[in-house]
């Protein structure tokens, strides 16, 4: 388990040997750069405006060292030093965090007592920062320099979905789930109901989420804020004779890039961290009788809103109460990469593959209204 | 951070367990029939093998027109160790520390069959222990307790030999080992497979269950955090041979712990249920796993459950534990297992 903190270190060890580097090349590359006389609000005087740099420039910012590991990097190559520095400092809150959950993780050999509070802080100081990593560069490379408001299919009020996994779950015997459900936005609050069953129709599981919005960032997007869950599944599962009651508790937050810099409105981040309690109800011959135990949910998800029909996401996620859970492995969960499409007006397809060997594959439908 | 790479790794290894005991060449077909014995060294001369079991029983065929006169050597077995050759019992040619030799005489294309003598059931005690490790620096205090404990037969290893399952680190493992006076049975933890090519040539199978003194003992591979396919096919079938013995499970990693944020549990929820589950419906009287470096008692599905990853590894601070390990004593006319803590600091 210890081997997770050494890469920790080593990816912070590799953080700091590129930063140098990379920022002379920065300097570099900018001083070739031609001034304009249209400044974008968030450059500082002595940078180059943003208009006048050479779009074709910006594909190379990911292939230089350091701008995937450091928030901030890429939009400071480009010439956004103010956008560059609100990245790296959430980014350096985010390592922060999971330094302070890590670390005394570390020094305590994991011991019982610290898990609940330290691990959900590595849990998501470790995803925000890739996550904000990710996002400066996708905006320094794919961005120009305007903001751009599409109205969006993807946001509305009530949700109904059809999810189809293709999961193999050779201990059931099963290589198939469906999913349907449905998520409710009205207010400062959110209901989220789903059901699912494989295909066997011999594992039935259903979910019930409830969330609250406690607080507002920016209110430039609608679902923008922090948010409190709190929720409650059940599953029947005849084939492993048994059936678990679970409740979950998370914190969720949803925030707009606009926070960071204007052009990155399209671009939203989700990050999640939480707890949930399960109740196993054995049915065996030789013990029918309930036992507990607890375990983590977490994740992060980045989407971009390219246009009013498409909107591509890349995630991870780690999450042990559905099909999804064949992929998660203690304090690791799975990255997937998801494209929804709206086919028309209210209607959208989506599917999402998740990485590694996993061979699982999700394709859903879903519809969503407005209210008015 | 892709674990997920790993679920092929397991079936990996799933595969190679079928392989080991099996050996063909020019000169004689090796096959081993019951319990566990890996092959070290095989030519027309001499045959060794480390035992993965208390007992087994295998076949030696010539496959050449001359008679062969074979040394037979097997290492890692328990103290008045004797095998029968064609249902006769044989005299070793060489006895040392845990290894005994015979002379096997093969007739041109001719069988024969080696087993070793049967063990009543009867009352005995075995140890248990997991994780290793970087401990294997300080090991020396932890084999001088093993080697003061009476009345147990052998070790079950619980996994996490090694760090980084690199050569070095298995030598050393082994020659610590050879201190022990105990043989050694082992399950492959998650450090232990990252080259399991070099555990397999070690210690053998990684998902195996054997009989001794009327006890089922059985290793499911859990070092990806979950089983292959192949696995819990076995594991299945395992189950239901041993529904009317008292049956011992050991592995790795639990499918659930007691604590459930450490991520020391399977990948998948819905598996561990499961294999939970079928376990208790066909009467597992307990289960050993390591993997979290502290002690931890509790039971799944009312299967009582010990977890003991004290062997020296990067131990859990204010857990009331350091090095230790369990001393399992089982009755198998009564179904009882008794367990006892011996702490080394």
């Amino acid at each position: 388990m210890k081997i997770r903190y050494l890469i920790f270190i080593a990816g912070i060890t590799f953080f700091l040997a590129t930063i140098i580097p990379s920022s002379i090349i920065s300097k570099s590359a900018l001083a070739s750069q031609t001034q304009s006389s249209e400044k974008h609000p968030d450059a500082t005087d002595h940078s180059p405006s943003l208009s006048s740099q050479p779009i074709n420039l910006y594909w190379t910012i990911p292939l230089i060292p350091g701008s995937i590991f450091v928030p901030g990097l890429a939009h400071y190559i480009r010439g956004e030093p103010k956008i560059a520095r609100r990245f790296f400092r959430s980014g350096m809150g985010s390592i922060l965090t999971a330094l302070t959950g890590g670390v005394v993780l570390g020094l305590t050999g994991a011991a019982d007592a610290v898990i609940l509070p330290t691990v959900p802080l590595v849990l998501l100081g470790l995803t925000s920062w890739f996550s904000l990593s990710f996002a400066d560069v996708v905006g320094a490379t794919l961005f120009d320099s305007k903001p751009k408001h599409y109205s969006s299919n993807f946001d509305l009020d009530l949700e109904v979905f059809y999810r189809f996994r293709r999961i193999n779950d050779y201990f059931f015997d099963t290589n198939a789930y469906h999913q349907v459900g449905g998520a409710y936005w009205f207010d400062n609050k959110v209901i989220l109901l789903t059901l699912e069953r494989n295909t066997e129709g011999n594992i039935i599981h259903y979910d019930s989420d409830f969330g609250l919005r406690l607080a507002d960032y920016y209110s430039s997007h609608k679902r923008e804020g922090f948010y409190f869950h709190i929720g409650y599944s059940h599953e029947d599962n005849l084939v492993g004779y048994y059936s678990v009651d679970t409740i979950h508790y998370k914190a969720k937050s949803i925030l707009n890039l606009a926070a960071l810099g204007s052009h990155l409105s399209s671009i939203d981040i989700s990050h999640e961290v939480g707890i949930q309690q399960h109740f196993i109800n054995y049915h065996t011959p030789n013990f029918d009788g309930i036992e507990s135990n607890t375990g983590l949910i977490g994740g992060f998800d980045l989407s971009w809103t390219v246009a009013n029909w498409l909107k591509p996401a890349v995630g991870y996620i780690h999450e042990r109460d559905s099909s999804i859970s064949t992929l998660t492995s203690g304090f690791v969960g799975v990255y997937y990469l998801e494209l929804k499409a709206a086919l028309a007006d209210r209607y959208l397809v989506s599917t999402r593959g998740f990485l590694g060997n996993s061979k699982v594959f999700e394709l859903a439908i879903e519809s969503s209204i407005q209210r008015k | 951070m892709v674990l997920t790479a790993c679920t092929d790794l397991k079936d990996k290894r799933a595969s190679k367990d079928v392989v080991i005991g099996q050996l063909e060449n020019q000169y004689i077909n090796f096959k081993t029939e019951q319990g566990i014995l890996n092959i070290v060294y095989a030519d027309q001369n001499m045959i060794e093998l480390r035992a993965g079991s208390p007992e087994y029983a295998a076949k030696l065929t010539n496959k050449t027109s001359n008679d062969l006169s074979i040394k037979f050597v097997v290492s890692n077995i328990l103290a008045g160790h004797k095998i029968q050759i064609d249902g006769t019992e044989v005299n070793e040619l060489e006895q040392m520390d845990k290894k005994k030799s015979w002379e096997l005489v093969v007739l041109a294309n001719a069988t024969v069959s080696i087993e070793t003598v049967q063990n009543q059931t009867e009352a005995f005690g075995f140890l248990a222990f997991g994780d290793i490790q970087n401990g294997i620096e300080d090991f020396d205090d932890v084999v001088n307790v093993l080697n003061q404990q009476d009345q147990v037969d052998f070790i079950l290893f619980l996994g996490d030999l090694t760090m980084n399952s690199d050569s070095e680190e298995f030598q050393k493992i082994e020659e610590a080992f050879a201190k022990i006076s105990l043989p050694i049975y082992s399950t492959p933890g998650n450090h232990d497979v990252r080259d399991a090519d070099r555990y397999h040539a070690y210690f053998g199978k990684a998902s195996y269950s054997w009989t001794y003194k009327g006890v089922r003992f059985t290793s499911v591979d859990s070092a990806s955090w979950t089983l292959s396919k192949s696995t819990w096919e076995q594991y299945k079938s395992w189950l239901q041979q041993a529904k009317d013995q008292t049956h011992i499970v050991f592995s790795h990693i639990a499918p659930t712990e007691p604590f459930g944020l450490r991520g020391g549990h399977w990948r998948s929820r819905r598996e561990a249920n499961a294999f939970i589950a079928e376990s208790s419906r066909w009467h597992v009287d307990a289960m050993f796993y390591g993997h979290l470096h502290t002690l931890d008692i509790y039971s799944l599905a009312g299967i009582p459950v010990y977890l003991s990853g004290g062997g020296g590894a990067f131990q859990e601070y204010f857990d009331g534990i350091e090095r230790h390990f369990l001393k399992v004593g089982v009755n198998p006319e009564k179904s009882d297992i008794s367990v006892s803590i011996i702490r080394v600091d």
